[in-house]
């Protein structure tokens, strides 16, 4: 049953018992109304018949009249029982139907002792009228049936006392009965008329009830307080329980009791905000504190609104106890305060060590490389190598745990910027290429073509987290490989999940340990950090920065067989990013190329990066296969057009097999281009003496391949170039040219400025901040300074007005802006802090050539490109 | 039928039920059990003695009405010992009343019904009883006086009864006929009860024999007081 149902049923029984009373009610008070008019009409009827017949005569004699004893006593005992039951029982059905009888007899009586007279009739007719005041049809029953009875046994007995004949008929009776019938039929109608009235009252009074109820239920049961004032005298007219309890006082000491003397004053004048309302009538909500006894106060807030009460304008308010509220309002604040402090105090921590730590560390550093490039002898040497390594590989411990402390303090910034995932994951690949080259474990790198090549995110983040994988896949791997597999997860419009996977054929991790891994300072083997180092540091905060960055980390792995670290990320992705799958190029679709190489991961991955031009490339595993593939498709045909060789074979190296080519006039026309690692840095002469076109610098780069494919297939037939490095940075000699100073905070971010100088030929230190850049320069003679412009502590800016205001750095140094943000007032902003150029992160590396080439003081002036200054 | 329109039709149901049906007690009593039972038998006791003391009181006071007084030893013609002088012409009424009796004031209504409707055709007489010994003006009564107004009507004073006697008129009320030739042609009363006015036998007796008609009834029983005093 629903709520309406259930307030139908309960008014409607209400109803009924209000009606029962009421017409109880009735029934007592027209009994009682009888009792009075029986005991009249006994004293009148007593005197009536003293009146008309007080006497009887026989000639002289007389005696009292018969009537008067009929009077007295047969009238008082007519009345009598109806009298003692509307007394005793009033209100019962025996009271008032013995009342009708009564009421009917007496009639009977009266009409008698006047003697029959016709007016006396009416008393019949008077008397049934009467009883209809009890709104009862049923009492009107026994009325008739004595009226009936009388005029029936006298119309038997006494015929000619009823209707003046000596014989009546039987039905005679009827005649006189249905004038009273015809009288009962009307009061019938009455008594039901009225019993609907007060059925109307019954019903209105239960309605009434029942909405009092609920109101009430609603106003008085609320924990709120509800007060109505009078708009114009302010003064309480209303108030709930509940309000009185907010109060503290009891109803009568609140009567007339005005809003002001109920509350103190606040920050709003009432009478401005009762105004304001009464004028636009919108509701409102203030704030105060009321007065309560024994001077006493709680805060309330009260929301205030128009009414009209008994006619009346007034205000109708809310009143709600806030003082718990504003107690934990005013602790949270202070909880704020404290956390905010804590924080504060973390940070401040934080910057201190960080700052402490890394400034002599920094020294150490840019002491031990200033060492070396001093006359050092052999052992010497080694010393200071040594000094450099040690204090390289306690920096980086040192920046894992500081790394990681701001992770766990929430101290890390993102960055976002536009980004070429290729170059992100095969920059990572450079950084650790030498490493991997050097254990004779191959690095490949793979992305596969759905994913989009253009990105928005923190590459920073990004090569850190690759950097920790792959430098673990490189460390944990003694040989084979480690391939870095970059393949879309999933894509909308506005975003891109990248998977990101490290596989390696190291020595893979018990699978108890798994779990553990991501989790702060454990590894796979207490041994593990004897024999390979590491804070195990790496893992966590790279979980870290993956969950930053909204994806998920994990591993799989197989022990003795080597493992899968695999991670995904979410990325933006700008409105015009396009996805790797380069367009086939007009002059590279349907060439023809062969891929020797023993490595399956490697002949898997050119074949992914030639395919992509629309090449149709065949791979081989040795230079026997080489040979007859060449031969076979000559013989065809079907001749290739240009071989890719690995250099570094098993049986036939690559130098050996384009010497092999070249002597087979068959297959001589064959264009060469030769893969080589980084080692292999001295063969030039070697190389271009075999015909070879060009070299392909491992690891492999995709914007690699393709460029020496179009030199190569420039190339006529028959002509080999000088073979030059495709696409890799011609590495430069260590301190060969200027010494110059990286102040960056993202440790990637230097590792990978520190590559690129070096390849350019430059020496080159990290700091970490604008603090220990200023000091570093205070100590060392750079040539420049590689300055960002967002680090903590001490920005970039700030640093430049330091060095530039700093006495003891004698000579204007070059400082370089190294910024994320190209709109053309941060050049102004840079130029204005004392800085002379900028270049925009992520940092090619042309373009920081040719702002060094600008700035550098060890370049002539042949050397300078066109400044790109001019491009902002 | 919707919910509305059935609340409101059974809001109409329910005030013609509580109409209707019995109403409940509101002493919370209930008939049924064991403790209530003696008084309602006490009180149906008490219901049912009441109603017999109260009707044989009235059929005592209606047996007292209906009781009629001695009725006339009336000759059968005009008594020629009688004082009073018969109408030659046309018929004569005799009424004997007591001034005092208070049942025969609805005999001189009933007198005066009947003159409405046959004055002229006959001679009216009203003989009121008078004691010897009474005080003078004992017999001019309210009852004299109605009597008195009743146009046509003749007023005689009956001293000590004698004019009752000779026509053997023994009970106030008590009315006589003769026709012109003096023959007796109705003798009775003309009320049917005593001091009870209305329609009776003895006035409609009257006015059809008066009216030239027949009638099957001659005597009538005549309610009043004793004219004369038992042992006169």
């Amino acid at each position: 049953m629903n709520h309406t149902s259930d307030v139908l049923r309960i008014t409607r029984s209400r109803t009924a018992e209000i009606f029962t009373q009421l017409q109880q009610r009735v029934f007592q008070e027209t009994d009682r109304l009888f009792a009075v008019l029986m005991a009249v009409q006994w004293i009148f009827g007593v005197g009536i018949a003293y009146w008309i017949s007080p006497l009887t005569w026989a000639g002289t004699s007389s005696g009292v009249h018969p009537h008067i004893l009929a009077a007295i006593f047969l009238g008082g005992a007519i009345s009598a029982f109806p009298i003692a039951l509307a007394i005793t029982r009033p209100g019962q059905p025996m009271t008032r139907y013995a009342i009708a009888i009564g009421q009917m007899l007496t009639s009977a009586l009266l009409i008698h002792l006047s003697g029959g007279r016709i007016e006396t009739h009416f008393h019949i007719f008077g008397s049934l009228a009467f009883l209809a005041f009890y709104r009862d049809w049923r009492v009107l029953v026994p009325a008739t049936v004595v009226v009936a009875g009388d005029h029936l046994i006298r119309g038997i007995f006494w015929p000619q006392s009823v209707y003046g004949v000596l014989a009546a008929s039987q039905w005679r009776f009827l005649e006189h009965a249905g004038w009273v019938v015809f009288e009962d039929i009307v009061l019938v109608f009455s008594c039901l008329r009225g019993t609907r009235e007060l059925w109307s009252i019954a019903e209105r009074t239960a309605e009434f009830e029942t909405s009092e109820a609920r109101y009430r239920a609603v106003v008085e049961q609320t924990a709120e307080g509800i007060v109505v004032f009078d708009a114009r005298t302010r003064r309480i007219v209303e108030c709930n329980p509940a309000f009185l309890q907010l109060l503290g006082a009891q109803h009568d000491t609140v009567d007339g009791l005005t809003v002001d003397e109920s509350m103190l004053p606040g920050a709003q004048k009432l009478d401005d905000v009762i105004e304001r309302l009464l004028a636009d009538g919108r509701p409102t909500t203030v704030e105060r504190t009321l007065r309560r006894p024994h001077g006493s106060s709680i805060e309330v807030a009260c929301s205030l609104n128009r009414t009209v009460y008994a006619g009346e304008q007034g205000i109708c308010a809310v009143v709600r106890d806030i003082t718990e509220g504003k107690r934990i309002e005013a602790a949270l604040e202070k909880a704020r305060d404290a956390a905010l402090q804590s924080a504060r105090l973390k940070s401040e921590f934080l910057a201190n060590m960080s700052h402490e730590i890394r400034t002599p560390m920094n020294g150490v550093v840019g002491m031990s490389g200033l060492l070396l490039d001093t006359d050092l002898n052999p052992q010497q040497r080694d010393f200071a190598e040594t000094i450099q390594s040690s204090a390289d590989s306690l920096l980086m411990i040192i920046n894992d745990i500081l790394d990681f402390s701001k992770v766990e303090a929430g101290k890390l910034h993102f960055e976002v910027l536009d980004f070429d995932l290729r170059h992100a994951i095969e920059g990572t690949n450079d950084l650790l290429a030498e490493r991997a080259f050097a254990k004779g474990v191959e690095l490949v790198s793979l992305i596969d073509r759905p994913v989009p090549a253009a990105l928005r995110g923190d590459p920073g983040r990004l090569r850190q987290v690759l950097t920790n994988l792959v430098g673990n896949a490189v460390k944990f791997t003694d040989q084979g490989e480690v391939v870095v597999h970059a393949a879309l997860d999933s894509e909308s419009p506005a975003d891109a999940v990248v998977r990101f996977e490290v596989k390696d054929t190291g020595i893979g991790i018990p699978e108890a340990v798994q779990p553990l891994l991501f989790e702060a300072f454990t590894q796979a083997d207490g041994s593990t950090t004897r024999k390979y180092g590491g804070t195990g540091l790496g893992l966590a905060i790279s979980k870290r920065l993956v969950e930053l960055m909204g994806g998920e980390i994990g591993v799989r792995s197989v022990p003795g067989e080597g493992s899968t670290f695999w991670f995904t990320a979410r990325f933006l992705k700008p409105p015009d990013s396009v996805h790797a799958e380069d367009l086939p190029e007009a002059a590279l679709d349907g060439r023809r190329v062969l891929v020797v190489d023993d490595n399956e991961t490697n002949r898997m991955v050119l074949h992914h990066q030639l395919a992509s031009y629309g090449i149709q490339d065949h791979a081989v595993a040795g230079g026997a296969e080489a040979l007859s593939a060449l031969r076979d498709a000559a013989v065809n045909s079907r001749p290739f057009e240009l071989a890719i060789l690995d250099r570094q074979m098993p049986g036939m190296d690559g130098l050996q097999l384009a010497r092999a080519i070249n002597r087979d006039p068959s297959i001589a026309d064959v264009r060469l281009i030769m893969m080589t690692s980084l080692g292999c840095i001295g063969d030039d002469d070697e190389i271009a003496a075999a015909g070879i076109i060009v070299c392909l610098t491992k690891p492999v780069k995709q914007a690699q391949v393709r460029e020496c494919l179009s030199r190569a297939f420039a190339q006529p037939i028959g002509s080999p170039m000088a073979p030059r490095r495709g696409g890799s940075s011609t590495p430069g000699q260590p301190g060969g040219r200027g010494r110059v100073l990286i102040a960056e905070d993202n440790i990637v971010n230097q590792k990978v400025a520190l590559l690129q100088l070096r390849r350019l030929g430059y020496s080159a230190d990290a700091v970490a901040n604008g603090a220990e850049a200023v000091e570093a320069l205070s100590r060392i003679p750079y040539d420049l300074v590689l300055m960002d412009c967002q680090m903590p502590e001490v920005d970039g800016y700030e640093a430049t007005r330091l060095i530039r205001e700093e006495g003891h750095i004698a000579r204007r140094i070059p400082i370089i802006a190294m910024t994320a943000n190209a709109l053309p007032g941060d050049r102004l902003k840079c130029l204005e802090a004392g800085m002379d150029d900028y270049i925009t992160k992520p940092i090619k590396v042309s373009e920081l050539h040719a702002v060094l080439v600008r700035w550098d003081p060890h370049h002539t002036q042949d050397d300078v490109p066109d400044p790109i200054g001019s491009a902002a | 039928m919707p919910r509305a329109e059935s609340g409101r039709t059974l809001g109409t149901l329910a005030w013609l039920r509580a109409g209707l049906r019995p109403s409940p007690l509101t002493d919370g009593s209930d008939v049924g059990t064991p403790a209530k039972r003696p008084r309602w038998l006490l009180l149906a006791s008490a219901f049912v003695l009441w109603m017999v003391v109260v009707g044989v009181g009235l059929g005592q006071l209606w047996a007292y009405a209906q009781t009629p007084g001695p009725a006339a030893r009336a000759s059968a013609a005009w008594p020629a010992a009688t004082r009073l002088v018969r109408d030659a012409h046309r018929p004569t009424l005799l009424v004997f009343a007591h001034p005092q009796c208070p049942c025969s004031r609805a005999t001189i209504g009933e007198l005066a019904l009947l003159l409405t409707q046959v004055r002229d055709r006959m001679t009216t007489y009203v003989i009121f009883y008078r004691p010897l010994n009474a005080e003078p003006g004992w017999e001019q009564t309210d009852l004299w006086r109605s009597a008195a107004a009743i146009p046509g009507v003749q007023i005689l004073r009956d001293d000590d009864g004698a004019d009752a006697a000779v026509f053997g008129a023994a009970t106030s009320g008590q009315t006589f006929l003769y026709d012109a030739e003096g023959k007796l042609i109705f003798s009775g009363g003309m009320t049917s009860a005593r001091g009870h006015s209305g329609d009776n036998v003895g006035r409609s007796t009257l006015t059809a024999l008066l009216n030239g008609g027949r009638s099957a009834t001659t005597q009538t029983s005549v309610f009043g007081c004793l004219l004369g005093t038992p042992t006169e």
